[in-house]
């Protein structure tokens, strides 16, 4: 890491009454990189980010941003960041054009020069259309978008996305991943805080993973993967009455033992492309024709799992 | 970077509070309702009150336009618990906007409210036969008790709103009271209308005393008593009701 870091947090402690929020949370972000801020819900995320954009106060511990400390230069840090919510906090009565005007005045931009930065930021947000509508006929995609380039108005140092795709459809989280892909471009820095594994895998540069306020791993996303084990081989004949000749067959492979029932069967594959050419070709000497068959990494799910000791998807059912 | 000017983020923000009254048609709303509820109270009263000899417009006004100040106490709770559930509060709070400004905004939108309710109070008012009878001096003072009145109210009401839960009902809730002080108040009918035991909170309650100074200012027939204890009232509330707004809005969370 070159520099100081773009956001740096030491030891931070917050809880809410009886409930400990957060337990001693250590982490840092490089300039113009983007963190993604893993965990379920409950696990201290937003309590992390509020500290950090200045709308909490911790209990313990010391954060800083843009090199500002959020608890005795606020102002300064208020003057370096941008913060979007897990709901869009626009005002709904007013155009999107009018929302991205107000926060540029807001941010001590004139009239003019306000009303030329809504204008390019409607533009570069695809709402060049919808721009003189209230925000409030927007569609969730929209108003996130909108939410999202009102934050924009001033370039901030660094951005702080809670939750930015939570309730989008496909499409929409589409967009917002695209537009974080540019901010990170940019040179901005992004701290994104997701319940989803996928969206930290494919956005972020590194991963921290929270549980019960606290850090529980740090790493880039292959470095996470690798904790739970190498690459494996998926092995799934047309046939499923073939799958136990299959697995006969490749038994020397040390394959995981057969569920009953199932269409198919996994292998370690430390040679990679290696061992998937032995499984097809001994396979088709056997004549057992395959539906499918590919390496596999494990995915940020299996290390969640294996980090936290449930799944992230269940935790926020259970939540 | 530009630097940031309290003065013209107050400006922009309450200019968004204005705009977005007029969209929802609240500023409309404050206009008129004084005047349905002067008519629904001075078409079946007036008889009554001629035939005791009282002017009935120049009595029903006061607690009228009082009541319309209490509309806009409510709308203000609307207002900030807007702000407050939508996100607004808490995006505001993250921006380099000094913390008391977002409030004052607001309340500058409120302001405006409660002048145009005077306004439509005392046109139609004037059409039913209510008048000035004082000068200036007692025109301003009217004006200024009304307003500050409105004011003490929106303060209280936008201290509740920035810690509501629900917008709708914050509305409902301060509805009740609405009904109550203007309702069992002697602006309406004189004390001795309401049951005995009721009478002593009619007469003294604030409502009643504050639309008893503005009724005297109006007919030029006020003492400084009626003066002094409308203000108390009035500065009372503004104390207590503005310093929880102080407090809620500058609070550390």
């Amino acid at each position: 890491m070159t520099g100081t870091p773009a956001v740096l947090v030491e030891g931070l402690h917050k809880r809410f009454g009886d409930h400990v929020a957060l337990s001693g949370v250590d982490f840092e972000v490089a300039p113009g990189t983007v963190l993604g801020l893993l965990g379920p819900n409950g696990a201290g995320k937003t309590t992390t980010v509020s500290i950090l954009a200045t709308l909490r106060r911790p209990d313990a511990g010391r954060a800083l941003v843009a090199g500002h400390n959020v608890v005795d230069d606020a102002a300064a840090v208020r003057r370096s960041i941008m913060l979007t919510g897990q709901y869009a906090a626009v005002d709904e009565l007013l155009t999107g054009r009018e929302n991205l005007e107000l926060f540029a005045r807001l941010l001590g931009a004139r009239k003019q020069e306000a009303a030329k930065r809504a204008a390019d930021l409607l533009d570069e947000f695809d709402l060049a259309d919808a721009a003189d509508r209230r925000v409030g006929t927007y569609s969730g995609g929209m108003r996130r978008r909108i939410d999202i380039a009102c934050g924009l108005v001033i370039k901030p140092a660094v951005v702080f996305l809670d939750e930015p795709t939570t309730g989008l459809d496909p499409r929409s989280r589409q967009h917002v991943w695209s537009l974080i892909g540019r901010l990170r471009d940019e040179g901005v820095t992004v701290l994104l805080t997701t319940q989803y594994l996928e969206e930290a895998d494919v956005l972020s540069d590194r991963i921290v993973v929270i549980d019960h306020g606290a850090v529980v791993a740090e790493g880039t996303s292959a470095q996470l993967k690798q904790r739970t084990g190498g690459t494996h081989c998926e092995v799934v004949p047309v046939e499923p009455r073939l799958v136990p000749r299959a697995h006969e067959l490749l038994a020397d492979l040390h394959p995981s033992p057969l569920t009953p029932g199932a269409d198919r069967f996994a292998l370690p594959a430390p040679g990679g492309v290696a061992t998937l050419g032995t499984v097809m070709s001994r396979l088709d000497a056997a004549g057992i024709d395959l539906a499918d068959v590919a390496l596999r990494r494990p995915s940020l799910d299996d290390v969640f799992l294996s980090l936290t000791g449930h799944a992230a998807s269940g935790a926020e059912q259970s939540a | 970077m530009t630097a940031t000017n309290p003065g013209s983020q107050w400006r922009a923000l309450s200019g968004r509070s204005v705009l977005g009254g007029i969209r929802e048609g609240d500023l409309v709303f404050a206009t008129f309702t004084p005047v349905v509820f002067f008519v629904c109270f001075y078409v079946p009263l007036q008889n009554m009150a001629d035939t005791l000899g009282v002017n009935y417009a120049q009595y029903l006004l006061p607690v009228i336009v009082l009541q319309s100040m209490l509309f806009t106490g409510i709308a203000a709770g609307e207002r900030s618990a807007t702000d407050a559930l939508g996100g607004m509060a808490v995006r505001l709070r993250a921006l380099p906007v000094p913390r008391l400004i977002p409030m004052f905004a607001r309340m500058s939108a409120n302001l405006i409210r409660a002048v145009l309710s005077l306004i439509g109070g005392i046109a139609i008012g004037y059409l039913a036969g209510f008048r000035f009878h004082g000068g200036l001096g007692s025109i301003i003072g009217f004006v200024v008790i009304a307003l500050l009145f409105a004011v003490a109210m929106s303060f209280g009401a936008d201290a509740l709103g920035s810690i509501a839960t629900n917008r709708e009902a914050t509305g409902q809730m301060l509805m009740v009271p609405q009904l109550l002080f203007t309702m069992v108040s002697t602006g309406i009918v004189p004390a001795v209308g309401f049951p005995e035991w009721l009478q002593p909170f009619a007469r003294n309650q604030p409502v009643s005393k504050v639309a008893d100074a503005l009724r005297g200012l109006a007919s030029d027939t006020v003492d400084a008593t009626t003066i002094t204890i409308a203000l108390a009232w009035i500065l009372g509330m503004l104390v207590v009701f503005a310093s929880a707004a102080l407090h809620l809005a500058t609070k550390e969370r």
